[in-house]
């Protein structure tokens, strides 16, 4: 029927395979007794004939559809770097602190990753941050982290 | 009996109208609202995202307020619906089709109208209903035990996976990943670690939070960022909406689809059906079919919208009746306001009701008034909305992940759940890309610990005996009609295979 159901099978019949390998470590208990590894197997194997199910169906279902391309209509370039820009948050939070690490990160994205003007640029990141510092840290207590800088 | 609910309601409104409660009722719904119009940002992303904020309140607050985003939203995205052809939420998608025709034959007020109106109906009849409904079962509830659970968790996900909207198939598997990541983390009973790897945050399992954050806030955003998103063609920039009042022939055609649209709100909204997009589907469907001119849907009909809207509306409030008297969520955003619950201290199940009677009538009498507040917000002030909407994405989706990524931090100050939020955004995105929908996955994320406990539970009661579960009348008569589900679903999808 589609490819893009052959792909999305494969890989979850990988990851139920690793499930149930996993699972029998954990000691599957006996019938009236199960023990942790049960629901995980029973699940895994489950996983798995659904999984070959989907792969089974997508290569004997003939479809009239042309293969649908979404891949290759993708900007890849706008998509890492907003992921890059998350995966850099996380991990220099705690380092640069909350202030700095969220105007940097409200200027990637707004500069380099929407090109905005440097006006609207300047006025949505320092909205932002002080509305946010105002909102978490003011009002809900949450004890952002301070950073290197101490502020 | 009649005394008693009045009573109740007395009861509830002392909870709802303090101050407090009023204002968190009130930005419950402003915040509603707000997401519902904005086409970038859904429902279950923004209850998640104020989560957090709800720490710091009573559980009965936390919960009218995180109640007052979901069914306020249900008022918000008919307005995008209608004005620029976009949902603003999945459940306002099919009002695009004839809401967005009247806009374009200068009824767009009459189709604002009879949403805004229909909607307050279906919700007001919708939470009469659940009054009178919910305590009964939460009185029957209370003879359940661990096997009576079992067999119940086994029915929501039989009828999950049957009524899904998607791939019956692929519901299923979303609903087994989602057992398997609730099985992540220690056992409880043998105190196995289980798919941990040494990494600490896991010993707890892995957080809902993250994992709804990530699957419906992040993934949306990455969604948006992956094409170009043209300028959006505001039906009314330049002209004021005029006349939000439908003319009485109008009110004559919609009162049909309002009561329908509410009947049939409540009852798909109380079954887990992963929301009220199924019942907005239903609605439109039914009414088309009884309509004499059905060739007319799509054309502007005011029946389209009225019908499906108000159905949304009666099923977003439909949906707390298995919340509040089993404990069980019918949808992500359930899952959530359980898990804002559980924060509280708050035990959800059948002992909600006579353990936190300030919760249960707080909550069902905070849907009243939040109603009415919606009314207000929603025809007056449709101008400050329509306004909104000009704001454009590039500018919204920086917001969106700056407090996805603080929310989740400020749980527990972990930088690995926001790691892990983030894991489960990428996914979420190739999920959406490879037509698999994540709401059965929170659910079952939910409901597989649950139904595991219960399970070694019954067991340990029946002495390894798995009779137990047909023995109990309940349980049985439960699991009998799973069972019936089941078969009703793999033969009915075969005839209909066939058909094709």
């Amino acid at each position: 029927m589609k490819r893009s159901d052959i792909w999305s099978g494969i890989f979850w019949l990988l990851i139920s395979m690793w499930v149930v390998i996993e699972s029998i470590g954990f000691d599957l208990g006996k019938w009236g007794s199960p023990g942790p590894g049960l629901l995980p197997f029973c699940s895994g194997i489950i996983l798995a004939l659904l999984s070959l199910f989907i792969i089974f169906r997508a290569i004997y279902k003939k479809t009239d559809v042309p293969a649908e391309n979404w891949f290759m209509e993708i900007r890849w370039k706008k998509w890492s770097l907003t992921l890059t820009g998350l995966l850099a948050y996380a991990l220099l939070l705690e380092f640069l602190g909350f202030i700095l690490c969220t105007l940097i990160f409200m200027i990637f994205l707004l500069a380099f990753v929407e090109r905005q003007r440097w006006i609207i640029i300047l006025l949505v990141t320092v909205l932002t941050a002080a509305a946010s510092y105002v909102v978490f840290e003011l009002c809900l207590k949450a004890q952002l982290p301070k950073g290197f800088l101490g502020i | 009996m009649e005394q008693n609910i009045w009573q109740n309601i007395l009861y509830g409104l002392q909870v709802c109208v303090v101050p407090m409660n009023l204002l968190y009722c009130f930005i419950g719904v402003l915040v509603g609202t707000l997401v519902g119009v904005l086409p970038g940002i859904g429902t279950t992303a923004a209850v998640s995202l104020l989560l957090p904020s709800t720490f710091s309140l009573n559980a009965a607050s936390a919960v009218i307020m995180l109640a007052g985003i979901y069914y306020g939203a249900q008022y918000g995205g008919s307005t995008t619906s209608i004005l620029v052809n976009i949902p603003g939420e999945a459940t306002s998608a099919i009002t695009c089709l004839d809401g967005y025709q009247m806009a374009r034959k200068g009824r767009a007020g009459a189709a604002l109208g009879i949403s805004a109106f229909g909607s307050f109906i279906g919700g007001t009849l919708s939470c009469i209903l659940l009054m009178v409904v919910a305590p009964p079962l939460a009185n029957m509830a209370l003879k359940f035990g661990p096997a009576e659970y079992v067999s119940l968790i086994i029915l929501a996900f039989v009828l999950l996976t049957y009524l899904a909207a998607g791939s019956m198939i692929k519901a299923l598997m979303m609903a087994v990943v989602g057992v398997i990541i609730g099985c992540i983390g220690m056992d409880l009973i043998t105190g196995t670690k289980r798919f941990v790897y040494g990494i600490l945050v896991l010993n707890d399992g892995v957080g809902l939070v993250p994992v709804i954050m990530g699957l419906f806030g992040i993934s949306e955003v990455l969604l948006n960022v992956d094409h170009e998103i043209q300028a959006r063609d505001l039906y009314t920039s330049n002209s004021k909406i005029k006349g939000l009042l439908p003319n009485l022939e109008e009110w004559k055609r919609s009162i049909g689809p309002i009561l329908r649209g509410t009947g049939i709100g409540f009852i798909l909204g109380a079954l887990p059906t992963g929301g009220a997009i199924v019942s907005t589907l239903t609605s439109y469907g039914v009414e088309k079919r009884l309509s004499k001119h059905p060739e007319k849907f799509g054309t502007g009909m005011i029946e389209g919208v009225a019908g499906p809207e108000t159905a949304n509306n009666a099923a977003s409030t439909s949906c707390f009746v298995p919340l509040l008297t089993l404990g069980i969520p019918q949808n992500a955003v359930m899952a959530i306001i359980i898990g804002a619950l559980i924060i509280h201290g708050v035990q959800p199940g059948p002992l909600l009701l006579k353990n936190s009677p300030d919760v249960f009538w707080g909550v069902i009498v905070s849907m009243y008034i939040g109603n009415a507040m919606l009314l207000i917000l929603n025809l007056p002030l449709i101008g400050m909305w329509v306004k909104i909407l000009k704001i454009p994405y590039p500018i919204f989706f920086p917001l969106i992940l700056l407090f996805c990524l603080i929310g989740v931090y400020s749980l527990n100050n972990m930088t690995t759940e926001t790691i892990i939020m983030i894991i489960f955004g990428v996914m979420g995105y190739f999920m959406k890309k490879f037509d698999y929908e994540a709401a059965p996955l929170v659910f079952a994320l939910v409901l597989g610990p649950m139904l595991e406990m219960a399970f070694r539970q019954s067991l340990l009661l029946s002495n390894g005996s798995l009779s137990i579960f047909l023995k109990k009348p309940i349980s049985a008569s439960l699991l009998l009609t799973a069972g019936m589900l089941l078969i009703m679903g793999i033969v009915g999808r075969r005839r209909v295979n066939k058909e094709d």
